[in-house]
């Protein structure tokens, strides 16, 4: 036997012989994208998307031609702004709920919900594991720090509340046990899991968030991309004026790895305008910066609207350098005040360095925040 | 660049072959490698301008397969499916390849991505890792998993 034909090598080749025979065998046509008339059973079938995807590629193609005639740098920023413009009535929320999204996914949740810290292998420790809001949503359950503590498995029943929480299908184990007269409600959307730990008597309602899970598609309800540029390029492309707000998406994202909407919050009124204005009113320049190099690992978006128009605003402040707030015609430098007033919950600091990570850590207690301490 | 007309002329029939393979379904597959395209197009300046728009299509037909497949059921979840049939067919005097194409047919999707990503696709467990969004340990091993099931069926075949 020679080494080509040792099990392995043979397995190998195996796939790979069989792959490519089958891959030929049906007679593919290149395909005509008529973005129109694309095949009636599958926008049967699949009405809402197609509807949004419809909208996308309407809009879209005379603002790819429109920039690039005028020289500009992206139709992303306008394609998603317009797919959520005109957003139909399946992004209401049931009334008293309302819609949270976790990188591929969106659910709904009572807004009697609050947003805190869901116990995971540290749950031990100084740190509260009950939250003063009962039911709440996870934050940051991929990014947020844990103690190297390895706590009991068996978690007190009195420490918990009821929460939701999307993480990964694949991800660690959280550490503890439920106690009698808890379960879990979960499903899985393309390689996430949304559990919903709840009591016994609260199963109506688990089933009810776990029914609401809908694919997160390319806008949320809230109005934040599934992707968007603020991973790839400093600035965003060309902005359309805006004179006031009339509503703003907070989002945030993991600058990592894609999907990587973490988090999403839409405002309005005077909040919108809170976020509007400090924005607005930090200094021209750029920084606070560190001599480190470092680039950050979350962001934040803040897309302010106004009728069908938005305008994109970066907010960085996670990293050693490139941090500051960025909208497309110039750079200012990242304060206090913009970074809470983005930093809404779900939205959450969790890393940073140096002045930057001084100006945006949570100031003490705020009505809304999680009750966890973020680390930098 | 290319323009998003050229790519799609350029790759769709590659795109749809690579779908087939993952999808185990014609119509499946033009199906999904469509909306790839179509979730592409607003974003296309941005992804070609990354350099691989490709890594951005099968990553949204793996995506795709793995939401249908799960919303019909028809996800195999099971390691062990099919097993004894394969060998079954083996002994009979079924070819290596044919032995694997079998194979990929009882892999639930993730892993008979992660397969079709390293043998047809020819990518390295870091890219493999990228596209299906997992840990490039994940990636390896759903295709180490893949190889002793298959390695197990050919030694038992012999």
């Amino acid at each position: 036997m020679t080494d080509r034909d040792q099990p392995d090598d043979r397995a190998e080749r195996a796939f790979r012989d069989g792959l490519r025979q089958h891959a030929d065998e049906p007679d593919f046509e290149p395909l005509k994208l008529d973005l129109a008339k694309t095949s009636r059973r599958r926008w049967l079938r699949r009405l809402p998307v197609a509807a949004a995807i419809v909208l996308v590629a309407a809009v879209a193609i005379p603002l790819v031609l429109n920039l690039r005639t005028t020289g500009g740098t992206t139709a992303a920023a306008p394609a998603e702004a317009d797919a959520t413009a005109d957003r139909g009535s399946s992004n209401a929320p049931n009334p008293g709920w309302r819609w949270e999204s976790y990188r591929v996914l969106s659910y709904q949740v009572p807004t009697s919900w609050g947003y805190d810290w869901a116990p995971t292998t540290d749950w031990c420790t100084g740190r509260p594991v009950t939250s003063k809001y009962g039911a709440f949503v996870d934050i940051a359950p991929e990014t947020r720090a844990v103690a190297m503590i390895l706590c009991p498995r068996d978690i007190p029943a009195e420490q918990l509340r009821m929460f939701v929480s999307v993480r990964a299908v694949d991800a660690p184990d959280r550490g503890w046990d439920l106690p009698s007269g808890w379960k879990v409600a979960s499903t899985d959307v393309a390689g996430y899991r949304l559990e919903v730990v709840h009591p016994d008597d609260e199963a109506r309602v688990a089933q009810e968030v776990v029914a609401s899970v809908r694919p997160l598609g390319d806008v949320d309800a809230n109005g934040c991309p599934a992707v968007s540029a603020i991973r790839t390029t400093k600035q965003p492309g060309r902005q359309p004026t805006i004179t006031g707000p009339d509503r703003v998406s907070l989002c945030q994202f993991d600058l990592a790895k894609e999907p990587g909407l973490l988090a999403s919050k839409p405002l309005t009124g005077s909040e919108a305008t809170q976020v509007a204005g400090a924005l607005a009113s930090a200094p021209r320049g750029s920084g606070p910066d560190e001599s480190c190099r470092a680039t950050g690992d979350t962001a934040v978006l803040a897309r302010l609207w106004q009728a069908t128009a938005v305008r994109d605003v970066f907010v960085r402040y996670s990293g050693c350098t490139g941090n500051g707030i960025f909208d497309g015609t110039g750079t200012r430098e990242l304060t206090s005040e913009a970074c809470h007033a983005v930093m809404i919950p779900p939205l959450v600091f969790t890393t940073g360095n140096g002045e930057a990570a001084t100006l945006c850590a949570p100031a003490p207690t705020p009505s809304a925040s999680p009750s966890g301490t973020p680390t930098r | 660049m290319a323009t998003f007309e050229d790519y799609v002329a350029a790759r769709s029939v590659a795109l749809q072959r690579f779908a087939y393979l993952v999808t185990r379904n014609p119509e499946d597959a033009r199906d999904v490698v469509q909306d790839a395209l179509l979730g592409l197009f607003p974003r296309w300046e941005r992804v070609s301008s990354d350099g691989d728009p490709d890594a951005y299509v099968k990553r949204s037909i793996v995506n795709a397969t793995i939401t249908r497949w799960r919303r019909t059921g028809r996800e195999s979840a099971s390691d062990d499916a099919d097993l004894g049939a394969v060998a079954g067919d083996h002994a009979d005097g079924v070819t290596d390849s044919e032995l694997a194409w079998r194979l990929c047919a009882s892999l639930p999707t993730v892993q008979r991505s992660a397969v079709v990503l390293r043998f047809y696709s020819d990518l390295e467990y870091a890219d493999i890792a990228g596209i299906l969004g997992c840990a490039e340990a994940t990636a390896r091993s759903h295709v180490h998993r893949a190889l002793t099931r298959l390695r197990t069926q050919l030694i038992e075949g012999d």
